[in-house]
């Protein structure tokens, strides 16, 4: 069944082909959310939600348009929201320490989460510059696929990712040079 | 390569978006010079989680199936919601006349001293000429005293 016939399908209520869609599409996604988040379990958080809030707006998306962008630009927005109640819970935490110091936090470093990366090397890049690089290495995307995910201009798009890139090209010569 | 370092030099010095963008455009994307000091497709693929090597599939689906349905038990009860938000606004809208018509009437015997005293109204009138079936009438102008009410009462004159 094509893609298009099986959102036409869960419009109608059939809930049961959106597993469908999301099988085609979890794996690509749960990489792209472990990416920018470097965290298993983030990652299949963000994708749940970014699944849950593509088939409440399924109404809303074009049929002529890539369901793959559109999906990755919720799942994008997703990854940053998980970042932002991140930050939120360590600054949290770390009030708490400071006022009860008896009190052990169980995680008190949020970098200690994002250590789940794949590589050391990613840690040194932003979000935005982490998922532009994703989409641009492992979906092939060109700046102007990029900018619809990010939904900025293409010009936008292509200044992150250059600055990505030449960031990575500098720490691989770094760890190169220091081996 | 002065030239690329040019260019390198205003990349790093006008952080305007656009403009990088520019020279990205013009020049960069096009040197190879300036193209060896960007990581490759490749390099960058091997540091990150691609499907290839992302471990055991994720089982999303029951999770989001609960989901989805625990949202489509809720929405009768989200229609009940948006009943009282409708009532909040008509509670909204009754408390405003009430206000409104208070208003009135707290404002209704005010009159801003602009409008002067009885005799700065009274000089006001002038009345050249008067007729009353068509022969000429006498006025007479009224003024009760701690009043600004004017009479002015005409006469055919006999």
């Amino acid at each position: 069944m094509e893609e298009k016939e099986l959102i036409v399908s869960c419009l109608h209520g059939n809930r049961e082909d959106f597993k469908m869609i999301m099988d085609r599409h979890s794996a690509p996604a749960m990489a792209m959310a472990m990416n920018i988040l470097g965290n298993r379990d983030d990652a299949e958080d963000a994708c749940q939600e970014a699944f849950i809030q593509a088939y409440l707006n399924l109404a809303r998306f074009d049929l002529e348009k890539s369901f793959k962008n559109w999906l990755y630009a919720i799942l994008y927005r997703r990854c940053l929201d998980q970042l932002r109640r991140r930050r939120r819970s360590f600054v949290l935490i770390n009030k708490v320490q400071r006022e009860y110091p008896q009190v052990q936090a169980a995680d008190p470093d949020p970098s200690s989460r994002a250590s789940g990366l794949p590589s050391r090397l990613l840690q040194y890049l932003k979000p935005k510059e982490r998922a532009v690089l994703c989409l641009w290495a492992n979906e092939g995307y060109t700046s102007q696929e990029i900018s619809k995910v990010l939904h900025c201009s293409s010009s936008t798009a292509r200044v992150y990712l250059f600055q990505a890139r030449k960031k990575i090209k500098k720490r691989l010569e770094t760890e190169n040079a220091s081996m | 390569m002065p030239r690329c370092r040019m260019i390198d030099f205003l990349y790093v010095n006008l952080p305007l978006k656009m403009w990088r963008g520019f020279l990205l455009r013009r020049h960069i994307e096009r040197c190879a010079f300036c193209q060896a000091k960007l990581a490759g497709r490749e390099a960058v693929k091997s540091l990150m989680v691609s499907e290839n090597n992302l471990g055991p599939r994720p089982s999303l689906w029951p999770r989001v199936k609960t989901r989805l349905v625990s949202l489509e038990e809720d929405r009768p009860k989200g229609t009940a919601l948006s009943g009282q938000k409708r009532w909040r606004w008509v509670a909204a809208a009754v408390a405003l006349l009430i206000v409104g018509l208070a208003s009135f009437w707290l404002l209704k015997g005010f009159r801003p001293e602009k409008m002067g005293t009885g005799e700065e109204v009274a000089s006001r009138f002038r009345i050249n000429y008067l007729k009353v079936e068509d022969k000429p009438a006498q006025a007479y102008l009224y003024q009760p005293s701690e009043s600004n009410l004017i009479i002015i009462w005409v006469e055919k004159s006999t």
